[in-house]
């Protein structure tokens, strides 16, 4: 992994059209801006595992199979 | 072809009947395949994995839960799908039967033209991943309300 220590205020590019500005620390907490084309998914990593956790959960459903029938 | 399901023994399916997620879904990247089964008397459906067994969800269609829910899809995404018309889309939310909730925060995006599937991650606040839907672990006979 790259590390890269950067100010407030101070920017990162990935490739040319994707821009990370660094616009506020505070603490423990650094409030991010980005800038990027609108087809480049963004998400928080925290909504990611969500997702994975609740496809696990309902990965094997439980329901009473006897009652219920294909139809097909 | 044959195939095994986790919960109703080795039904036949047609080929074509199979729709391919390019990325998988997220917890499950290796399983790309599935084919989305009909139940009697339901409007939920299986959605079994072609490549594991053990693999399946109970789905919706996601208009039958809420009447409000809009969302966009990206262009990259699009391309996965290889959209030509948004008609050819549809939509699926998956169900986690422990809590009858449903999860519309990922909805499964399938493109009936081609037989193509996504689950797309909606990063808003307006949209839950345990949507609640019913007091009832019932999948058969009961309609199902928002």
């Amino acid at each position: 992994m790259l590390i890269l220590t950067r100010r407030e205020d101070e920017k990162i590019f990935i490739g040319h059209d994707i821009k990370i500005m660094i616009t506020d620390i505070s603490g423990s907490i650094v409030k991010l801006g980005i800038d990027a084309p609108e087809d480049v998914p963004i998400a928080r990593e925290e909504v990611y595992k969500e997702i994975k956790q609740e496809n696990k959960a309902s990965s094997k459903p439980e329901f009473d199979y006897e009652s219920v029938e294909l139809d097909i | 072809m044959e195939l095994e399901t986790r919960n109703f023994g080795t039904i036949e399916i047609k080929k074509e009947q199979i729709i391919h997620f390019p990325e998988g879904l997220p917890g499950f990247n290796a399983q790309k395949r599935y084919v989305i089964l009909p139940l009697k008397n339901s409007q939920y459906y299986i959605m079994q994995s072609v490549d594991e067994k053990e693999l399946a969800f109970v789905i919706i269609p996601s208009g039958i839960i809420t009447s409000d829910y809009e969302f966009d899809i990206s262009e990259s995404e699009e391309e996965k799908l290889g959209v030509k018309s948004r008609k050819d889309l549809i939509t699926f939310s998956i169900i986690n039967t422990k809590d009858m909730t449903a999860n519309l925060k990922a909805p499964l995006v399938i493109n009936k033209r081609l037989n193509t599937g996504l689950q797309i991650v909606l990063d808003e606040e307006e949209y839950s991943l345990k949507y609640k839907i019913t007091g009832e672990n019932n999948i058969v006979g009961e309609k199902v309300t928002g």
